[in-house]
């Protein structure tokens, strides 16, 4: 018998596929070979050990996440071509519908300008995962913040910064990115510190998951993007929140601070 | 194939179906919980997003396999710069000692799997923790079954002297 076929019958034998004939003539093998024997002894221990193996629960909120995703990125506007070219050939067709697009482009104007002036437009408490377009995203209306400290990563190509602002009991960080698509950035919080309260997004385009300690970002367009989450504090600051970002050539990481140091931290 | 027939509620059953051994394989591909998840959280969206490209000749857990196996190995190849994370299965205090002994277990096992190369690491997840048969995995992974038998024997010696090595011997 040669190794390959010792090697062939011990693990059928061990999976339960063997034949009986088969069997017969392993055992007869092994009898005579205390190599054989010691091998086979050891690959029933592989066995044993993978099989009273646990298996893991997935998180419980996985399910969640993923039909979450899933809504949002159905209820996310179709891309700029596509409605600028359904409206451009609606006026084609129909010219009539100019007056129609006009009267409800200068109401949607006038409600967005109201809006601007009294503050609406900011941020709302509570889970938001709306996209929000924009280029400037400034922190919730009515609450100072202050700076605790700020991070830049240059990417070969791109770059990155990150910065965490403080209030009485929130925690904002804010990421700008610029990065080629396929990069990844995670940015980990302490779950038992902070709480997610609310996520928003300069430009939509790129694929966002947010669970439990974890903002997750997976870069799809090109062009910068904003990101801005918040946290409310659940417990004592613990430890800082980590960066990492895995680019198709290279993986950065750092973290950022979320207390000031010294006595400033607790005023 | 209710999904592909524009049935949204049925994704939410195939999710139910298929996360806790999604997760798994990829948890046992790459040795993190919280990665595990994001992998698993993207095969599913990446699922839902190709349901209208997907093949119904081909059956569909080969099809969320491969994602999973192609995630994971991207996932490997990404981090490969990067140290091992401490907190990636971290030892717990142990309880009672069934307990202890799974979590011993697990973790050993975790380990020697570390160890493997990616190829042999894939054909152990597969066949232990999926428990797919040969043929399925010669689908899953798109090699021919010959391949598959030789790389589960390689691997499962490979594991046979790590476990020696690292004194599973009595488990």
């Amino acid at each position: 018998m040669n190794d390959q076929e010792l090697l062939r019958l011990m693990n059928d034998r061990l999976e339960g596929v063997l034949t009986p004939e088969e069997s017969e003539r392993l055992s007869r093998f092994l009898q005579s070979s205390e190599k054989a024997q010691a091998e086979y002894q050891k690959l029933g221990q592989v066995f044993s050990a993978l099989r009273r193996a646990p298996l893991e629960d997935p998180p419980a909120n996985l399910k969640q996440n993923v039909l979450r995703e899933i809504r949002l990125r159905s209820a996310a506007p179709p891309a700029r071509e596509g409605w600028l070219g359904t409206i451009v050939s609606a006026f084609r067709v129909r010219p009539g519908l100019r007056y129609a697009y006009s009267f409800a482009a200068g109401a949607a104007l006038g409600v967005l300008a109201f809006a601007v002036i009294s503050g609406n437009v900011m941020n709302r408490p509570g889970i938001d995962l709306s996209p929000v377009t924009g280029t400037m995203m400034a922190p919730s209306e009515g609450v100072t913040y202050q700076r605790i400290a700020s991070r830049d990563f240059k990417l070969r190509e791109g770059h990155i910064s990150a910065e965490t602002l403080l209030a009485k009991d929130q925690l904002l960080a804010r990421l700008t990115l610029e990065a080629p698509p396929g990069t990844d950035v995670i940015l980990e919080f302490d779950p038992a510190a902070w709480g997610a309260i609310a996520v928003r997004q300069a430009t939509a385009g790129n694929e966002v998951m947010l669970g439990s300690g974890r903002l997750s970002i997976r870069m799809q367009r090109l062009g910068q993007s904003q990101y801005l989450l918040y946290l409310a504090r659940r417990g004592p600051a613990g430890s800082p929140l980590r960066i990492r970002i895995h680019s198709p050539d290279e993986t950065v990481h750092g973290g950022l601070m979320t207390e000031l140091p010294g006595p400033a931290a607790r005023r | 194939m209710r999904c592909l027939d524009g049935d949204g509620g049925a994704f939410g059953e195939l999710i139910d179906r298929y996360q806790r051994v999604l997760f798994n394989v990829s948890l046992r591909m790459v040795g993190n919980r919280e990665d595990a998840r994001d992998i698993t959280q993207t095969v599913f969206l990446k699922a839902y997003e190709n349901l209208g490209s997907f093949d119904r000749k081909h059956r569909f857990f080969s099809w969320v396999y491969r994602i999973t196996i192609n995630e994971s190995l991207n996932h490997l190849g990404r981090n490969r710069r990067l140290e091992p994370l401490d907190e990636s299965l971290p030892s717990r205090e142990c309880g009672p000692d069934e307990e202890c002994d799974r979590h011993q277990l697990r973790d050993s096992i975790q380990a020697a799997l570390s160890e493997l190369s990616p190829d042999y690491r894939q054909v152990i997840v597969l066949r232990h923790f999926a428990q797919l048969s040969y043929q399925e995995m010669s689908g899953v992974l798109e090699v021919p079954e010959k391949t598959v038998k030789s790389r589960l024997y390689t691997a499962r010696q490979l594991l046979g002297d790590m476990f020696s090595k690292h004194g599973i011997r009595q488990l």
